[in-house]
């Protein structure tokens, strides 16, 4: 086993080492709470162990970590880094061998969970980015970076799930969920580099795993998942390599690129690698890694195609604004019956919403969305025609 | 990889353990399951194994703990266990 510098205490400490609370189990105990000889709460994870014994690294801990470990709002790994941490050495037979007050950053790496690792599978991010750029260091990472990755997942999510929902019933659909859905909880952030984290839209155990019986929120989910697996699969094959995306279904090509490009690190910019992870995409030991090289063949892929989004400007009344979903309806479009629904972004919320209340014939520019009978609006101004109803 | 696929009981290890959970092989239904624990106890082994078990190859159980998928599995005597198994993912 290995072997650090540190201060051997009194092994009468920890003993008997016994589990308050039994947070994870794989064998017996591998994370728990256990009470020291003054009855203070400390937190214990297995490290390693050999034919002689088991190591544990020990860790004053509080309800408050314990309540945010079992919420998935910190990682073992950020509970373990403490100020004050001793290793202690269990004998098989459960007798206490030794305890070393040691410092935390002196545990090598792979004796300690990885970065990020939540108490449980099913406490695991949705997704999450890790941008990668000599200019990314911790306390000055430009504010581009951020915006960019929190942006390129919310678009990226934006399209393969209106794309996903449009192709089931609209009836019926929890809001709460198709709120979270359009604007992603963050789970974690973490500055070292810059990585972000979002948190499942909804707390369901059997969210990608094969069990049957599942949920209409757990079907849209999974549906989007796979789409996005679909493409970042596609950006490793020789056809990704040459720019050629082609599932035979040009509506799926159309999201799917889209959503590359979204998540994708452009050329230009600080980030020059996106390394992602996380349920969504499926399990990984080592996070999937996005460079540059990915836009470009993103962007080959959608002129190919001819994909490139097209101007979209026309006049009319805006009706059915879904604050859930950003997303209205533009009536009596020309003087016509016609209808447009566009999607947009938060920061147009505000004018779509005093255009509707206005009941003023307004004109929205935009481009086109991949998404089938949609489109993307960019702005809101006061029509130029005089129609009136 | 054979060596990886002893219980406790066989390695002598975990003695306070319950002796009829201690003579199984825990393994995990979801291979999302077996990643997580990967990253959470990287020194409990790096590589992560997937095979099909039969009726042939022993008796399985839910284990009751934490984890959804953790199944205890009762290897019969004469059965190759590490042969059913191949590896499917490894961190370098």
């Amino acid at each position: 086993m290995w072997e650090i510098e540190g201060k051997e205490i009194d092994s009468g400490r920890f003993t008997p080492f016994e589990p308050v609370e039994v947070l994870y189990e794989y064998d017996g105990p591998r994370t728990f709470t256990t009470r020291d000889l003054d009855g203070e709460l400390n937190l214990a994870h297995w490290s390693d162990e050999d034919e002689k014994a088991t190591r544990y690294v020990v860790v004053p801990t509080s309800p408050g970590i314990v309540d945010s470990l079992r919420r998935g709002i910190l990682s073992v790994h950020d509970a373990l880094n403490q100020p004050r941490c001793w290793l202690c050495d269990v004998a098989h037979d459960g007798s206490m061998i030794r305890c070393l007050l040691v410092g935390f950053e002196a545990i090598p790496k792979d004796a300690l969970p990885s970065h990020g690792t939540m108490l449980w599978p099913t406490l695991e991010p949705l997704l999450t980015l890790r941008a990668v750029g000599s200019e990314i260091v911790q306390g000055r990472i430009p504010s581009s970076v951020i915006r960019s990755c929190v942006a390129g997942v919310q678009k990226s999510f934006k399209v393969l799930s209106e794309y996903v929902l449009g192709q089931s019933s609209q009836a019926g659909r929890p809001e709460e969920f198709l709120r979270r859905l359009f604007d992603l909880p963050t789970q974690r952030f973490a500055y070292g580099s810059f990585e972000i984290s979002f948190r499942m839209p909804l707390e369901e155990n059997t969210l990608f795993t094969s069990l049957d019986h599942k949920s209409y929120e757990v079907e849209t989910l999974e549906k989007v998942g796979k789409l996005l697996s679909k493409g970042l699969k596609w950006l490793s094959t020789s056809a990704g390599e040459e720019g050629v995306y082609n599932p035979g279904d040009p509506d799926e090509s159309a999201v799917v690129l889209r959503a590359l490009k979204e998540l994708t690190p452009s050329s230009q910019g600080s980030i020059e690698r996106i390394e992602l992870k996380g349920q969504l995409i499926g399990a990984r030991v080592s996070p999937l890694l996005l460079e540059r090289k990915a836009r470009q063949r993103v962007n080959a892929a959608i002129r190919t195609q001819a994909l490139e989004p097209q101007p979209v400007d026309l006049e009319g009344r805006i009706r059915q604004l879904d604050k859930d979903r950003l997303s209205f309806e533009l009536r009596e479009i020309g003087g016509t019956p016609g209808i447009q629904r566009f999607v947009f972004d938060e920061e147009l919320l505000e004018d779509v919403f005093q255009a509707l209340q206005d009941d003023q014939r307004v004109r929205v520019t935009g481009r086109t969305f991949p998404v089938k009978n949609l489109a993307y609006a960019l702005d809101i101004s006061g029509a130029k025609t005089g129609e009136t109803s | 990889m054979a060596a990886d696929f002893v219980s406790h009981f066989e390695s002598g290890k975990l003695l306070k353990a319950p002796d009829c959970l201690r003579r199984g092989l825990s393994v995990f239904r979801e291979l999302g399951d077996a990643v997580h624990q990967r990253r959470l106890l990287p020194r409990l082994g790096r590589l992560i194994a997937q095979g099909t078990l039969l009726a042939e190859h022993g008796k399985t159980g839910l284990t009751t703990g934490k984890q959804p998928t953790h199944t205890t599995w009762w290897s019969y005597k004469d059965v190759d266990r590490a042969s059913l198994f191949s590896i499917v993912q490894e961190e370098g």
